[in-house]
Parts: C-alpha cells; sequence; structure tokens
C-alpha cells in the first residue's frame, strides 16, 4: 500500500487535519511527471491500487487525466476526498470504475450531491478527534444514499509539528466505549466497521474484538510506513511524521525497502507506545499490539531541557476585528476565552457627540463596563459617510476625544472615513495605529499609494470585496495591512449606498435600506452582495491580513453572535442568511457552493451578459 | 550537577517502572530503571548533586556517601555515553 | 413487600427506586398501591445485602500523603488556615510510607500501587513529593506492581514542575473555578493556573478539574464546561459545592442555593457528556450501594507531615470540633508502624449510624456525605441543602437512566415540584 497526494490544495479546514504543514506551505500539484514516477514505483512494488489523496484530490486541475492514466495501467484506483468535488471529478468518478472513500462530519449538507450521484461506490470514512463524537448520523447516510455498508474509522494523531487538534489517549477508552455500543447499532442495520491505522486493543472493552470479527485481526499493529507520495515527489513514512524525515522517490526504490528505511529510522521509537504502561504491557509483549500510533507515542517525549520546551502550537494570530455589541461582562470574559487568541480588537463608534457615529445608534447600556473589565483590545470607529462639519473644525475635537479615549479606556486603534482627517490624527497621535475605512472606497492601486503614511490598515471598498483580481492589484499596491469585511453584504457599486449612509448617519431614526425594492424585483442579485461564508475563507487568504466581522445590529444576540464568529474563526460551514449580513443578504437558507463562489471573485460582475448567479439562485433556493 | 545537562539529541519519556532515553540522531534507545530514572529526572529539573544524592537517600535506600557516590558514579557513564554533556 | 423500596414523587407520577435491587422505575400513582407484575418481579429478584462497615484487616486503597499543610495560595474560601511555610514530612517518613502501602500491596494480590498526594498544596514541599513519587515508581518496579499515583493540586508553579506532574502521575485533580473573574475571586492566580492545564492537558496524565461552586458561579456552569471542555480537553470535572467558612463568609461568598444548583448542575452534566468529559458530582453516583463515599470508613490511611495517620484529610482540629476522633496511628520514620485494631474499628464504626438518610433513597449513594461537614454525630435530623440538592440530582440521573431526560428537566424547571420531593421527610414506600 502507497498512497499519492496529488495536491496540497484543499477546501476544507479541518481542525485535525495533519497535513497541515505541507498545506501551508502553499499549494503545490504533482505534475505529470511525478504522477507517473509514482505509477511505476506502485508497480515495481506490486501494488495494484492507485490511492489518490491530497489535500483534496479531486482539485487537481488534471485529476480526471491522472486517474484514468492509473486505471490504463491496470491499477484499481481509490480516492480519498472530503466530497466536496469539482464538476468535472464528480462526473469522471461517476463513469468509471473507482472506489471513494469519503470523510465526513455531521451536519455538512455540502456532500449530499457527490454522496446522491455515486451512491455505492463510497465508503464513508469518520475521523474522531474528541471523545464527544456521535457516529449516529452515518448511518442515515448510508440508508439515505444507498452507500457502501461499511464505515471506516480513524483516529486523527498528532501531526509532529504540533499543528493539529488529535485525539489524546487519555480519551481512548472513553472512544473506545462508545465505538462498541455504536458497532452493535450498526451492524443491527447490516453496517460494518473498520478501523484505520492507531487503534489499539486496549481501548476497546473486554470481548468486544472477539464479537468484531476480522476487521479486529491487525487493531494494535497497523501502524507502520503506509508510504505518503507527496506532490514535489518525496515520499514520507505517513503524514503525521512528514515532518520528521522524508526520501526521494527514486528510479529503482521499492517500497518494501523505503519501508525498511522508514522503520529502520523510527526503530528506536517503537520502544514507546502511546501509553506509560505499554512498556509493561502483556498485550504488546505478545506481539499483538505494537504500542499504537508512533506520532502520538512520541508526544510522550520530552526534549533535553524539559524545562524551556513548549509543547503547545504557536498561538494564533490575532486577526479578527469584532464589533462590540451591548453584552454584559460575562460574555466578553467568555469571548476572550474562546476566541481571544483570534481577536485582534473590538470596535466601537467614537462616544459622544463629536461626530455621527456613521450608523444608527446602537444600544451601548454595558459599553463603560466593557471597557473598564475587558483586556480585550478596542478600536474606536470615526467614520460617517462625510463630516458634518470641515475637517479642520472638527479635527481638533475627534483628537481630543480620542487622545481621552487612548489614556482612559485604552483604545489603541482607530478606523477613518476621511483621508484629511486621519492624517491630522496621525499629525497629533503618530503612535495610534489608523485604518481607512471601507467609506473611503479604495478601489485601485493608486488609491492605495493616497494612503501611504497616514493609514496602517486598508479596507477596500465592498464593491472589490469579491473582486479577487481587484483584491490582488491592493495587495501588491498597498504596503500595510489588508482587512476584509466578511459580512458587509451590500451590492457590490451599489448606487443607493451614499445616501443611505448618510440618512443613517444624519440621525434618522430607522434609515430603511434603499435597495428593498431593487432587490424585490431581481432577488438573485443578494448573490452578487460583499460577503464570504467561513467556508470560503480560503480563496481569499491570499489578500487578506486581518478580517473584520461586521454586526453589531445584526449580531447582537449573544449566543449568534458566538456562532457566526466561532464559524468565521473556524471555518466551518454557514449558509449566507446566518452570518448577520446587512439588508442585501440573501434571506433564504441558500447552500453556496465552492465552485460557484470562486467564479463569482473572478467574473467582474459582467450580469448584464452572463446567467451564473441568476440560474443558481433560482436552482438552489429553497 | 548543574554543570552537566542533557545532551541535545536526546529525548525522553516516563515509562511505567523508569525512562526510556531515545537519541533523535541516531534512533538508539536506552531503558533507564530506578534508581538511576529518579536520577535523571532530578538532573532534567536542574537539581544539584547535593540535592540529588540527599533525595536519593530516601528513593533507594542509600547511606548519604554511598548516595553521592552513586550518583557521580551514573553521572559519569551517562557523560561517557553522550546522554549528558558538560 | 421488600423493605427497602423508595418512592418520590414527579409531577402525577412516582419514581420507584430500589438501590440494593439497582432497580428503577416511573410509575403511575395508582401503581404505587401495588407495583405492576414486571416490577414485582424485578424487586422480587435477591438484593444485595445492605453495606456494613468493613470488617477484618485493614484494607485501604490508597495512601494518603500529605507532604504538608502548607499552601502557596490563600483562597478566600478556605479555612486551613495555610501558609506559604510549614512543616514539611520527614523524607524518610515519605518513603517509609510508600514501602508500607507496597508491603500491604504485594501482600493482599493487588495491581497496582495506589499513592495519592493532599495539602496545604503538595508541591510547597518539592522535594518531599519528588522523594514520595519516585520511591513509589522503585519499589513499584521491584514488586511488579504498576504505580498509580494521584494529586490534588492549586496549578501554581513554574512549568518544569507543571511538567513533572504531567509525566509522573497518573491522575491531577486541579482546583479550577471557572473564568478568569471568579478563579481570581476565589483563589488568585488564574493565568499561572490555565497555564498549568495546559501543559497538563497535553501530558499523559487524567486531568480532572474540580470546581468550587458558589453562588457567584452557580449561573455559569454550563458555560464553564463548554469553555473548560474546548481550552483544556479535561477528562472529568468535579462540582464540589462551597464549604461556607468564616473565612468565606467575610469574603461574602455564599453556597449556591441547592436548587438552582441542582438544574444548573443538570445543564453542566449534559454539556460535558455531548463534549466527551466525565461530570462528576460525587454523592449522586449510584452505582454500586454503599455506606460512604469519602475516605473515612474505607480504610484510607492519610498519612500526615508528623507521622500521624488519619481517616480523612481535614485538619485534625476540624473534625475534633465535630467531637470527632479520626486518628488511626502513626508511622516512624524508620518504619515503625502503629495501627490498632481498636481505631480501625472505631473509625469503621462511626459510618455505620446515620440517623438522617434512614428514609432518604439516596442513603446507599450519597451515604451521608461528609462526616466531618455534613454527617457528623449531633447533626440535624432535617435535610439541609446538601442533602436538597444530591436528592434532586439524584433523583433526575435516575429519570434520566430510565429515558426520562425531558421529565427531569422539567422537574428543574418547577421550584414548587422540586420541593415536594427534596423536603419529603420520607421516601419508603408506604410513608405520606
Amino acid at each position: 500500500m502507497a498512497n499519492i497526494s496529488l495536491t496540497t490544495a484543499c477546501n476544507r479546514d479541518c481542525v485535525y487535519c495533519f497535513a497541515g504543514a505541507q498545506r501551508r506551505s502553499g499549494v503545490s500539484q504533482m505534475s505529470i511527471e511525478t504522477f507517473e514516477k509514482a505509477l511505476d514505483f506502485l508497480e515495481r512494488s506490486g501494488i495494484d491500487e492507485a490511492r489518490l489523496l491530497g489535500g483534496e484530490p479531486t482539485l487537481h486541475p488534471e485529476f480526471p487525466r491522472f486517474a484514468e492514466m492509473a486505471l490504463e495501467r491496470g491499477l484499481r484506483v481509490r480516492v480519498f476526498s472530503n466530497g466536496l468535488m469539482p464538476e468535472p471529478a464528480l462526473r469522471w468518478l461517476e463513469s468509471h470504475d473507482a472506489a471513494v472513500l469519503m470523510n465526513t462530519t455531521a451536519g455538512d449538507r455540502r456532500q449530499a450531491r457527490t454522496l446522491g450521484r455515486l451512491g455505492n461506490r463510497v465508503t464513508l470514512g469518520f475521523n474522531i478527534y474528541t471523545p464527544a463524537f456521535d457516529p449516529a448520523f452515518l448511518l442515515d447516510l448510508i440508508r439515505e444514499h444507498g452507500l457502501a455498508p461499511n464505515i471506516r474509522f480513524g483516529l486523527a494523531h498528532p501531526a509532529a509539528d504540533g499543528s493539529n487538534r488529535f485525539l489524546h489517549p487519555v480519551h481512548y477508552q472513553i472512544v473506545g466505549t462508545r465505538l462498541a455500543r455504536f458497532h452493535e447499532e450498526a451492524r443491527a442495520a447490516g453496517v460494518e466497521s473498520t478501523f484505520d491505522c492507531g487503534f489499539v486493543p486496549c481501548m476497546f472493552p473486554p470481548g468486544f474484538l472477539d464479537a468484531l470479527g476480522p476487521a479486529a485481526a491487525d487493531i494494535g499493529t497497523r501502524c507502520s510506513p503506509i508510504l505518503d507520495i507527496l506532490p514535489d515527489g518525496q515520499v514520507v513514512s505517513c503524514y503525521p511524521l512528514a515532518t520528521l524525515a522524508r526520501e526521494p522517490l527514486l528510479e529503482d526504490e521499492t517500497a518494501a525497502a523505503l519501508r525498511s528505511r522508514f522503520s529502520g529510522r523510527f526503530s528506536g521509537y517503537r520502544r514507546l507506545g502511546v501509553f506509560r504502561e505499554c512498556a509493561a504491557c502483556e498485550v504488546r509483549e505478545s506481539g499483538r499490539c505494537n504500542g499504537g500510533c508512533l506520532a502520538a507515542s512520541m508526544q510522550r517525549l520530552r526534549p533535553a531541557v524539559a524545562a524551556v520546551s513548549k509543547v503547545e502550537p504557536a498561538a494564533p494570530a490575532r486577526r479578527w476585528v469584532v464589533p462590540y455589541v451591548d453584552q454584559p461582562p460575562a460574555f466578553w470574559e467568555r469571548l476572550e476565552h474562546e476566541f481571544g487568541r483570534h481577536i485582534r480588537e473590538v470596535y466601537f463608534p467614537l462616544p459622544g457627540d463629536v461626530v455621527g457615529s456613521g450608523r444608527p445608534p446602537q444600544p451601548a447600556a454595558q459599553l463603560e463596563s466593557f471597557l473598564k473589565r475587558s483586556r480585550l483590545a478596542r478600536a474606536v470607529l470615526v467614520n460617517p459617510i462625510t463630516l458634518p462639519r470641515p475637517v479642520e473644525e472638527i479635527a481638533p475635537a475627534i483628537i481630543e476625544a480620542l487622545k481621552r479615549l487612548i489614556g482612559e479606556r485604552g483604545v489603541s486603534s482607530a478606523t477613518v472615513s476621511n483621508l484629511l482627517l486621519a492624517a491630522r490624527i496621525r499629525e497629533a497621535l503618530p503612535a495610534l495605529p489608523l485604518a481607512a475605512s471601507i467609506l473611503m472606497d479604495i478601489t485601485r492601486p493608486n488609491q492605495a499609494l493616497m494612503l501611504e503614511g497616514i493609514c496602517d490598515t486598508l479596507v477596500p471598498a465592498s464593491s472589490i470585496m469579491r473582486d479577487l483580481p481587484a483584491l490582488q492589484a491592493l495587495r501588491a499596491a498597498f504596503k500595510g495591512r489588508i482587512r476584509l469585511i466578511v459580512n458587509e453584504a451590500c451590492l457590490p457599486g451599489c448606487p443607493y449606498r451614499v445616501q443611505h449612509f448618510h440618512e443613517m448617519c444624519a440621525g434618522f431614526a430607522r434609515p430603511e435600506s434603499l435597495c428593498g425594492e431593487l432587490l424585490e424585483r431581481e432577488p438573485w442579485m443578494r448573490l452578487t452582495g460583499a460577503w464570504v461564508l467561513p467556508q470560503h475563507l480560503h480563496l481569499l487568504d491570499g489578500v487578506s491580513d486581518e478580517w473584520k466581522l461586521a454586526g453589531r445590529a445584526t449580531l447582537q444576540d449573544a449566543p449568534t453572535y458566538r456562532k457566526v464568529l466561532g464559524a468565521y474563526i473556524h471555518r466551518r460551514p454557514l449558509a449566507p442568511h446566518e452570518i448577520g449580513g446587512g439588508p442585501a443578504s440573501p434571506l433564504a437558507p441558500l447552500e453556496i457552493d465552492e465552485a460557484f463562489y470562486a467564479r463569482t471573485l473572478r467574473c467582474g460582475r459582467r450580469c448584464h451578459e452572463c446567467n451564473l448567479c441568476r440560474e443558481y439562485y433560482n436552482e438552489t433556493r429553497v | 550537577m548543574s554543570e552537566y545537562r542533557a545532551a541535545e539529541q536526546i529525548r525522553w519519556a516516563v515509562e511505567a517502572a523508569g525512562v526510556v532515553l531515545i537519541n533523535g540522531a541516531t534512533g538508539a534507545a536506552t531503558s533507564l530503571s530506578y534508581p538511576e530514572a529518579a536520577i535523571w529526572d532530578l538532573i532534567t529539573r536542574g537539581d544539584s548533586s547535593e540535592k540529588i544524592a540527599a533525595k536519593l537517600c530516601a528513593i533507594a535506600g542509600l547511606e548519604p556517601v554511598a548516595a553521592r557516590k552513586f550518583v557521580l558514579d551514573t553521572v559519569e557513564a551517562w557523560r561517557k555515553a553522550g546522554f549528558l554533556r558538560g | 413487600m421488600p423493605s427497602l423500596v423508595f418512592a418520590v414523587p414527579i409531577f402525577d407520577k412516582w419514581l420507584v427506586y430500589a438501590p440494593l435491587q439497582r432497580v428503577a422505575a416511573l410509575v403511575n400513582h395508582a401503581a404505587l398501591a401495588e407495583f405492576p407484575e414486571e416490577l414485582r418481579a424485578a424487586l422480587d429478584e435477591s438484593p444485595e445485602a445492605e453495606p456494613r462497615p468493613r470488617s477484618g484487616p485493614v484494607s485501604p486503597q490508597f495512601l494518603g500523603l500529605v507532604p504538608t499543610r502548607a499552601c502557596n495560595l490563600s483562597c478566600v474560601y478556605c479555612g486551613f488556615g495555610a501558609t506559604p511555610c510549614g512543616e514539611q514530612m520527614d523524607l524518610r517518613l515519605a518513603a517509609a510510607g510508600v514501602d508500607w502501602m507496597a508491603d500491604y500491596s504485594a501482600r493482599a494480590g493487588r495491581r497496582t500501587l495506589d499513592v495519592h498526594f493532599f495539602g496545604g498544596e503538595p508541591f510547597s514541599a518539592p522535594d518531599v513529593v519528588d522523594v514520595a513519587v519516585h520511591r513509589t515508581r522503585a519499589v513499584a518496579a521491584e514488586r511488579g506492581l504498576l504505580p498509580r499515583l494521584e494529586v490534588a493540586t492549586n496549578g501554581v508553579y513554574p512549568e518544569p514542575r507543571a511538567r513533572f506532574v504531567g509525566d509522573y502521575f497518573d491522575a491531577v485533580v486541579l482546583s479550577f473555578d471557572g473564568f478568569r473573574a471568579v478563579h481570581d475571586r476565589h483563589r488568585g492566580c488564574f493565568d499561572q493556573v490555565a497555564a498549568t492545564a495546559r501543559v497538563l492537558a497535553a501530558s499523559p496524565t487524567e486531568l480532572c478539574f474540580r470546581m468550587c461552586v458558589a453562588e457567584d458561579n452557580v449561573e455559569q456552569l454550563a458555560e464553564t464546561v463548554d469553555w473548560f471542555s474546548e481550552e483544556f480537553r479535561p477528562y472529568s470535572i468535579d462540582f464540589e459545592i462551597l464549604q461556607p467558612t468564616p473565612e468565606s463568609e467575610r469574603a461574602g461568598l455564599r453556597p449556591p442555593d441547592p436548587y438552582r444548583f441542582a438544574a444548573h448542575f443538570l445543564s453542566a452534566r449534559r454539556a460535558a457528556c455531548e463534549r466527551g468529559v466525565e461530570p462528576v458530582y460525587a454523592a449522586a453516583v449510584t452505582e454500586e450501594p454503599r455506606l460512604t463515599f469519602c475516605p473515612v470508613g474505607n480504610d484510607t490511611l492519610i498519612l500526615n507531615p508528623d507521622g500521624r495517620l488519619s481517616a480523612c484529610y481535614l485538619l485534625e482540629r476540624d473534625w475534633q470540633a465535630r467531637g470527632l476522633d479520626l486518628n488511626l496511628g502513626r508511622l516512624g520514620t524508620d518504619g515503625g508502624m502503629e495501627l490498632p485494631g481498636e481505631d480501625i474499628e472505631r473509625v469503621r464504626q462511626l459510618v455505620a449510624d446515620k440517623p438522617r438518610c434512614q428514609n432518604c433513597f439516596c442513603r446507599w449513594s450519597c451515604a451521608g456525605g461528609c462526616h466531618v461537614n455534613h454527617s457528623y454525630p449531633g447533626c440535624s435530623l432535617t435535610y439541609d441543602d446538601f442533602c436538597i440538592q444530591t436528592r434532586l440530582i439524584t433523583a433526575c440521573s435516575l429519570l434520566e437512566g430510565l429515558g426520562f431526560a425531558s421529565l427531569a428537566d422539567d422537574l428543574v424547571a418547577d421550584r414548587a415540584e422540586m420541593q415536594r420531593l427534596a423536603l419529603r421527610p420520607s421516601d419508603k414506600v408506604g410513608a405520606p
């Protein structure tokens, strides 16, 4: 057995992914030459199956061609997929004899299309990274889509670089007990369970392995070099150990020789076992268990100078700018605990009546308490669509207000919608980081240059928030940080925008959205707005240094706020009506396919000659 | 003892009945049983030879002089084996 | 009708519970007068014998070591009055204690050598812990036993010490009261404890959080469990009610209202189970009938810094104030053990008679709770807050076990109904 990793690209962001190191180093696609070398290697090694994996292997632009090549050589093809396949790959799999092992998670509706079309060619895979798992939904999926009556369970193992979430061995017994219980239920439904590498006999209740039958045969001994051939042609023992040792794929190399080299390289570590007690275990002594996953065993190792080591993964960059909502201190405390490592700052409008907030006032009864007690960094908005008086007249009062906020309330940055005002603030408060508001309407590189020396962060205009080429141009032109708003949802180049923002800023009690009539007439236009769903953020990773969550008005409910922010931070899927967007947001629970969304990032909004969004809206609306 | 530290290439793990040392460069593994395993733990946490010897009296039931000799002999053997530097 | 059948009202139904037959059922009022055939048959099965005080040679499950009563914290609810410096156990005494337990474990045919550390804060005497840990592991290896080390700790020490704890202890009970504001109000040093918890969570040890629940955090239980689970992935969370002390009263901390605690505990327990964390409220464990749920009466030997052996890890002055003598004997640094049989017998008998519990359906599960703070000689015969919350939680557990989780939810949402259940003076079937 050996796996061929066609690409590091992936359209999911699973917390347990042990290929994070490969994915973070940028997208790498296997060339046809390397793929041919890999097929030669399989043939030479007497392996009759090409196991294609990724990343997500079907995202490789030549996936159908590669799979075809493997079949032409007489190899069986098995694809390890997350189910979110581009149409050409799905069509190819529908019409060819290939097996698909599809890893799934509860509640992911996006896989339904693939499951429905591939039916019993699909075996479900389920990776366990927490003791809190419930695999019951797998039986429903198998019944609903007529899938193969088999489930392959995997344990999430630790990547050697500490980048993923994995199942700690202390939880193995809980997992084993739950799996044994589920197995009875599954078997009653005619579904068998199989177990991937790393499971050990002692995690299951007594008698379970006997009841399991042949599938139990190698539980405890399945950890050995599987051989993963990476897109660049390097071979690793397995993904979790990828950062520790790799070998080139040589012309005359066989799988047996490579396995032997990897086994030798890690032989000393085989002594460890996942538990302290493994060294004294009779089952291990008998050879019926080799101590479980080598990567998990190596987690027990301490470096020479244990006192100064760190095993925690590096803290994530604080990339999220989030809205103040009027919630009690317990909410902010919990938010800090849950997401504090990700939150860059919490923003709120400049208090008082020096200048309008640019938006309708929101409840602020708890603001003082937030400012006094929370440890989250805070930023202030000074961004009406127009200033009510000339800049030179109003700037001193704003600067005084900012000074007070910095000194007394710990405000550490500001977002400004007027460049001259920003310049005045910079002169007076040179240490205060400034962000150019979305209302500066920056869309082009020449505008980015105008901000130089004044603004540290640029929030691009909503008209280009979903225009990848325009964002890439800005990215190249602006030396500071780019901040994208993920859920503003205004229509690109909305003709009502200035009047709408003026009405909001001028204090009309409830300024109505002015695009309502238009959207009633052309509801599909809601699909064109300035929003990106959490599951698609990765498409904009290259053009954004940080993200802003809008929602001072729409995310006031605490559970919704946490749910939406958590989904964005962890890139868990949401539908567009769930993200707390604006008046032009889709209102119905639409399912947004990644391929569709990716196309709209480059379409240039040539809606006069394109029906993509109209058709997508009509096909997917509920 | 403070002049000794575990060598950079050595990694180690606690087992039920001792400690296993693994040479990260060669992959070679060495098991330490008691009382050596206790000395390894105390060295890696920075105890002085006097302190280790004092604790070893109670851990291994040794007289102070014997405990001190045992510690010094063990450390010297580990230094020669490349487990410790210094 | 079997003599030990209890029933408590749940709205218009009755929860029937026979702890010695391990039978529970939810029946209509009419069925209470004459049990349905199936239930009667189950109740007619031979019951287990009533739990009795231990007899025969002393048989401790573990040796409790108190390296010191000193502590580096001054938690506002702690009545120990500990200071950062204090008497530390002689290293030879620690070794002698371990040796005695190893001898006993080998003679008794045990597979493990169990040593648990208490305080004060055990790591305020770090040398004692180092010696005892390595002595335990060394003699266990010699005798073919598996060492089982546990510690109750506050987690306030530098990272190297936290790593040692994670690497060498099989289970760690870390006092952690919740979010920063609560933890710092109760105990202090939140950042240090959270850092230690992270190290322990990544280590091979079983990490248990012990959370002190007071009036100020009772409503955050489920949220705290969510956060604990997400951030630290502990193995279990143990919920303990604030035990009022003059210190806690001075600090304005009060125990939670027992009804609110029961309701919030139920939510927290569900949150924990959903996240794969074991929730523990020790007084409501119904797995096996028992006469005591704490060290007292279980032959546990707690070795104090001065060599005294006692049945409880609380301070001598606390149990003396309740008129109790929980001393069992003495161990010398030379290994000389004095463990008079009459003292063992005296303490065993202490747990036999608990008048308040006679008619309570929890008598074989809660077993009267703490013998020093709750079921001491001369304690009130009426149910107190501990009884009330334990009765409610036990009833809810039984209902959930029977598949009536929503009825448990309804119960804890209805204070009058909770009071009807909790304050009922006798649960024996046939009682008014």
